[in-house]
């Protein structure tokens, strides 16, 4: 449809923000901690993908991380195994950071494009109007 | 008649743009005035575009409303709505502005 330049960068919109939501919910479980007989806390990591319409981006699934986590000894534990163990997350939060940076960059430039856009299309509007 | 000047051609499209519906017509169908106006007239062009942006405004009020009442997970959604809705309201003024004008230039013409 028209306005597309709008459209595209509202999907770009939308990835960024799950995006966000995926960083969120692995800082937030940064310190979840497990017993060692089921899998650590897993990262989400957002796959996003070119739309085959050649109109933008979708998120076509989540992966998630490594389900091994870190074992860590920690024997006062209330889910510490016999010897003593308990499952981290292998969350790097330096990595998260990074890309909590970039899932919000990314949403601001497309923010910046949507605004570029709308203000391009008034000033087509505005052609042949100073007389 | 001057020679080389076609007649009456487009004199004959100006009274067939729709602008003014035949009254009584409008009244005994119960219809709204567009459809009276020709299919690709001025008229009818421009209440095609007053629908879609009809459309985009309802789309926009509704995703407000989501909005409000806590039910809508992008905020984007619903400002991109409100932009789109605003450019094609002043597309739409524009164009409308733009054929107004024209219209009362050739009403200004005088022999």
């Amino acid at each position: 449809m028209a306005l597309d330049a709008i459209g595209i960068a509202g999907t770009a919109l939308t990835v960024h923000r799950k995006w966000l939501d995926s960083v969120s919910d692995n800082i937030a479980n940064v310190n979840t901690v497990r017993a060692t007989d089921e899998a650590a806390f897993q990262a989400r990591y957002v796959n996003a993908q070119a739309d085959a319409s050649g109109q933008g981006v979708h998120v076509a699934g989540v992966e998630y991380g490594d389900a091994e986590g870190r074992m860590t000894h920690e024997p006062n534990h209330p889910l510490a195994d016999e010897d003593g163990y308990v499952r981290y997350p292998d969350i790097d939060m330096a990595e998260q950071m990074g890309s909590l940076i970039m899932a919000q960059r990314g949403y601001q430039m497309n923010a910046a494009v949507v605004d570029r856009a709308k203000e391009t299309y008034q000033a087509a509007l505005q052609i042949g109007q100073n007389r | 008649m001057i020679e080389g000047i076609a007649p009456a051609a487009g004199v004959a499209a100006v009274s067939g743009t729709g602008y003014v519906p035949v009254a009584g017509a409008a009244a005994a169908t119960g219809q709204s005035q567009r459809a009276e106006a020709p299919e690709g007239s001025f008229a009818a062009t421009l209440g095609g575009a007053m629908d879609e942006v009809q459309s985009l405004q309802s789309t926009s009020r509704d995703l407000g409303v989501k909005a409000l009442t806590g039910d809508l997970t992008d905020m984007h959604e619903a400002t991109l709505a409100s932009s789109r809705a605003s450019v094609a309201l002043e597309m739409v003024a524009t164009v409308r502005n733009r054929g107004v004008e024209a219209f009362n230039e050739i009403m200004r013409m005088q022999a």
